[in-house]
């Protein structure tokens, strides 16, 4: 029960911050922040957040119909964007893959090029990313 | 057997506004049915599951000239929840930590650049293009994770379905063509590779590293998550600082 409280009152807490601030950000990612600061503060992840976000997590794109389906009645806003659509869904995510990419081989990977380095932090990520 | 679309539209007015399960049960339906036909179908990117979903229900609502707000209506309940979801998003970031950590404060430059260039080939593009603002608040978060996006479109004033849909086409045109045109390119590292496919199509793209590479998968959960977190804050930062719009 405390970890559902705990997800409605940053959700709540992140959602009336930013009305309050008027932000134009949503808060669901304040509340996001606050969750992450929770179990900072703890040294350890919440079990209960834990297990609904892995009981969720394969289904999450059920959520998203809703929303999507709105495109029936955008007709006149897809139309008139439909170029920069195309070219920001091709061009653009190729372009950002690249750019991201470059940017982390040139940065992260020229220093530590020793093999059994790069064998050593895969493992600590890896095991980092079971616990 | 049917009866007139009208009196089906008003059908269906009467019985969501009684029952608001409705809209919601139908929904799941149609996932589920969308689920099975794209496992049938052996899994081919074009035919994503929500795509499927939301292409068969707006066809049923078309047929059956049923209002989009009324099916909206009474599937709210289903879209409200995208807020808990997206602070559940916290625990995939937990368990990266470790993996920041070590990278360091390198990673959060790569990152940067990463989502300044997914704003500049989508926000960017659309201001060049001259577009209208609600479309340039449409397409700015398409490298994000739909959760995420769709609620930053709402606050940014875009029109959050055609933000799901170009979300939805982003994560495909990543999980399909990225890791080839990487390898083309001469980029063939499993980290660097993973990070750019997370960050540049989220958790459509995060599932495909997973298929190719462990290790590249790990590294595209870390750079979605991070991701939703630096292109929101930097589209705010951009709104407070120039408020345009």
């Amino acid at each position: 029960m405390l970890g559902l409280f705990k997800l409605l009152l940053y959700l709540s807490v992140g959602e009336i911050f930013v009305r309050v601030m008027h932000l134009p950000l949503p808060g669901s990612v304040l509340g996001l922040l606050l969750m992450l600061t929770d179990f900072r503060l703890n040294g350890r992840v919440d079990r209960e957040v834990e297990r609904l976000f892995d009981s969720v997590s394969s289904h999450f794109s059920i959520l998203f119909v809703p929303a999507g389906a709105g495109i029936i009645v955008q007709g006149e806003v897809l139309a008139d964007g439909i170029s920069v659509i195309v070219i920001s869904v091709l061009a653009g995510t190729l372009a950002t893959l690249f750019v991201t990419a470059f940017s982390f081989r040139l940065f992260l990977l020229r220093k530590c090029t020793a093999p059994p380095e790069e064998g050593n932090g895969a493992e600590t990520n890896e095991r980092g990313s079971q616990s | 057997m049917t009866p007139s679309p009208d009196g089906l539209a008003s059908t269906f007015q009467t019985i969501s506004a009684q029952a608001p399960f409705v809209g919601i049960a139908m929904t799941f339906g149609v996932y589920l049915v969308s689920t099975k036909l794209y496992q049938l179908m052996g899994s081919p990117a074009f035919a994503h599951p929500l795509l499927i979903a939301i292409a068969a229900i707006a066809l049923c609502l078309n047929i059956f000239s049923v209002p989009y707000e009324l099916y909206f209506r009474s599937s709210k309940p289903l879209h409200l929840l995208l807020g808990p979801i997206v602070v559940l998003l916290a625990v995939p970031l937990w368990r990266q930590l470790t993996a920041i950590r070590e990278l360091g404060p390198k990673l959060l430059l790569v990152l940067l650049i990463g989502a300044l260039a997914g704003i500049a080939t989508s926000a960017g593009i659309a201001l060049l293009l001259a577009a209208p603002a609600e479309l340039v608040s449409t397409v700015a978060p398409k490298s994000v994770t739909t959760a995420v996006a769709i609620n930053l479109s709402e606050s940014l004033g875009g029109v959050p379905a055609i933000t799901a849909v170009v979300v939805i086409l982003t994560g495909l045109v990543g999980a399909t063509l990225g890791w080839p045109m990487l390898h083309a390119l001469g980029i063939r590292d499993a980290r660097a590779n993973g990070f750019a496919i997370g960050v540049a199509s989220h958790v459509i793209g995060t599932a495909r590293a997973f298929q190719i590479d462990q290790k590249a998968g790990a590294f595209s959960s870390l750079g979605m998550v991070l991701n939703a977190l630096m292109t929101t804050a930097l589209i705010g930062l951009a709104r407070l600082a120039f408020d345009c719009v």
